[in-house]
């Protein structure tokens, strides 16, 4: 049997049951085994009706364990089934290609062994946030980063586009083993923003609803009053543009098209 | 653990038409699906942990998965 098993990743929404789409339920129901990263309790549980063999991954997290030691033990245990010839499932909250470095790994190094594996996407936070903020990333623009590698790395910051940061939690996390937020970071961070946005330019601070009975948090603050705020492993950083994007007349020359001559959509008239 | 309150709260998440009743009525929706006393009063305090302890949910925290 070895050579013929598979590895399907799937995503099964934020929204407990209502996200999980027609094409994941099939993949976790046709599975010999599904293996799991749930942000609820209750998913995994829910999950169980579709197929009764469901483990969770979260087994391999630990105290005092890194992140990257957690997250090998995981593709791990879904490669080893699948190289024994099991149809393995592993299926991860949200977008299972959105912020999952363990899902992606699985994949490539289930195709590095010649095994078939394949991903399907699913609905990701960010998708939620487009939805409940009102945003559309293609009117402005948007640029989304894990918010501690975009303060470490120094990104280059357009105010003219949406900037969404992640990972809140793990802001100051400096041995990727906690999720807790060093408050000077978050401090360096709304200072950082500062410089391209001024101190009280107003910032949401999001967070998908989960759980049945929970409503999206959505709490607007000034960039100075960033540090006051409390985070969860679930909170993300809106930044919306200060300004349109203007258009670039060297452009539009080497073009040869007239600014006069161009009939501006809606999207971009929106921009202001 | 209760079929019931699993049912419940799992409607609530698939279900818009559930989510918007209970957004106008919770105490009807809450009856439909047969809900305790008890459980009830878990689910008026929005109490998470133990809604999913009473759901049969066995461990009740989770950490979530960050790059």
């Amino acid at each position: 049997m070895t050579g013929s098993g598979e590895l399907r990743v799937v995503g099964t929404g934020i929204r407990l049951a209502g996200q999980l789409t027609e094409e994941a339920r099939a993949l976790v129901r046709g599975s010999d085994r599904v293996f799991a990263v749930m942000a609820e309790p209750l998913a995994l549980e829910l999950l169980r009706e579709l197929n009764p063999r469901v483990s969770s991954l979260q087994v391999h997290y630990r105290g005092g364990r890194t992140r990257d030691e957690s997250y090998e033990r995981m593709v791990e245990a879904l490669l080893e089934p699948v190289r024994a010839g099991e149809r393995v499932c592993a299926a991860f909250y949200g977008h299972p290609g959105v912020f999952v470095w363990p899902a992606h790994e699985a994949v490539r190094r289930a195709r590095a062994e010649g095994l078939d594996a394949s991903m399907t996407p699913g609905i990701s936070a960010e998708d939620c946030l487009f939805a409940d903020l009102g945003w559309d990333p293609g009117v402005h623009g948007c640029q989304s980063y894990e918010a501690a590698d975009f303060l470490v790395y120094a990104r280059r910051i357009d105010p003219s586009a949406l900037l969404i940061l992640w990972q809140l939690a793990a802001l100051g996390d400096i041995s990727r083993s906690t999720f807790r937020t060093d408050p000077e970071w978050v401090r360096v961070l709304a200072d950082v923003l500062a410089e391209d946005y001024g101190e009280g330019h107003r910032v949401t601070i999001y967070e998908a609803a989960s759980f049945p009975l929970d409503e999206a948090r959505i709490e607007e603050v000034a960039l100075s009053e960033l540090s006051a705020l409390r985070f969860t492993q679930a909170s993300t950083l809106v930044v919306p543009p200060l300004r349109a994007p203007r258009a670039s007349l060297d452009r539009l020359e080497r073009l040869g098209v007239r600014k006069e001559d161009l009939v501006t959509g809606a999207f971009q008239r929106h921009r202001g | 653990m209760s079929q019931q309150l699993k049912t419940f709260l799992k409607n609530l998440g698939q279900d818009p038409d559930v989510r918007k009743r209970y957004q106008q009525d919770p105490e009807s929706v809450m009856d439909e699906h047969g809900l305790s006393d008890e459980h009830k009063e878990l689910v008026r305090n929005k109490d998470k942990d133990a809604l999913q302890k009473e759901a049969g949910v066995e461990d009740a925290h989770m950490d979530f998965i960050i790059l």
